[in-house]
């Protein structure tokens, strides 16, 4: 809980921190979002997959707004296979990602990619679920922040 | 093999005749599956040569792949309609293992050769649930679902990239 109540701190903070340098790094992915979107609402999806819905596509913009807050930019944006939207975070050969699906279900998966330590976890769809999703993220990254 | 796969390409015809590779012409299901044996596996998405995939961009519980054995090339899985995607490798053995839910049920996958009149190296890759086959998405656990799907794109290997990623 400690550590929960200092990384909310943290994003309070960051509400008065997020600089033009996050803004700056976050907008590719809020324009990849956009030009999905504007696809799936111009009917022009060519994927073998599902087009995510209204609400996987909010759930996306939720969570990248919730990461532009705490200044975490993930590596990209992407359709998921199963139909919604993933959030993906590669650094060196650590893989996360956040993917909110059309089910209106949200779980992510942290990978070190080198010993097979797949570790998937739920998500609860609220900003509280994605706040604590983004935590366990940035932990996973940064385990000494 | 790519490169032959450039040069089928640049035929003038957008969507060309089915190779007479891949047509099944009364050759029969082959079930057995060396463990060394290449699968390939269509996607959409932005990835380097060589990269590993992604698992959320992996379908679960079923997605299909094309078989090398018989002749399969890699290039197969794009014809006729999906000449842009990009190609991802796994060898069979990346599928032989067996993962246990939270509540200790044991999920396995293993890959079943299904001919079509036209592919003739289509496969499918199956969910099984205590040894009996998944055949809807809500019968197999999500933390197991989305583990296999991380797992097997680990194992993957970008041998052609997409041409551009589309919506």
């Amino acid at each position: 809980m400690e550590l929960m109540g200092s990384f909310y701190s943290g994003i309070e903070a960051s509400l008065v921190k997020t600089n033009f340098f996050t803004s700056f790094k976050m907008r590719p992915l809020f324009d990849t979002l956009s030009r999905i979107e504007a696809g799936v609402a111009k009917k022009e999806w060519r994927r073998g997959c599902d087009a995510p819905n209204a609400q996987s596509l909010r759930a996306a913009r939720d969570v990248l707004e919730r990461l532009m807050l705490v200044g975490y930019v993930p590596t990209g944006i992407t359709p998921s296979a199963e139909g919604g939207i993933g959030i993906y975070f590669e650094r060196g050969k650590k893989y996360a990602d956040i993917e909110v699906l059309n089910s209106g279900q949200a779980l992510g998966v942290t990978s070190d990619r080198v010993a097979e330590k797949i570790i998937p976890f739920t998500i609860s769809t609220s900003q509280q679920g994605y706040d604590r999703a983004i935590q366990r993220v940035v932990e996973f990254f940064l385990p000494n922040a | 093999m790519i490169g032959r796969f450039n040069v089928w390409l640049s035929s003038s015809s957008p969507t060309p005749d089915i190779p007479e590779a891949m047509r099944q012409a009364g050759r029969a299901v082959d079930a057995k599956f060396d463990p060394e044996e290449q699968l390939f596996y269509r996607f959409d998405g932005d990835f380097k040569l060589g990269a590993p995939l992604r698992g959320i961009d992996v379908r679960s519980p079923d997605f299909s792949v094309n078989r090398a054995k018989h002749g399969g090339l890699p290039d197969f899985v794009l014809i006729p309609q999906w000449l842009t995607s990009g190609i991802a490798m796994f060898e069979v053995r990346a599928i032989s293992w067996s993962m246990e839910s939270e509540g200790k049920v044991t999920f396995s996958w293993s890959v079943e050769h299904v001919p079509e009149e036209e592919n003739y190296h289509h496969s499918e890759v199956h969910t099984f649930k205590a040894g009996v086959k998944c055949e809807k998405s809500g019968q197999v656990s999500q933390m197991v679902k989305k583990a296999f799907r991380q797992a097997i794109a680990e194992r993957m290997t970008v041998i052609k990239v997409s041409d551009y990623a589309p919506l």
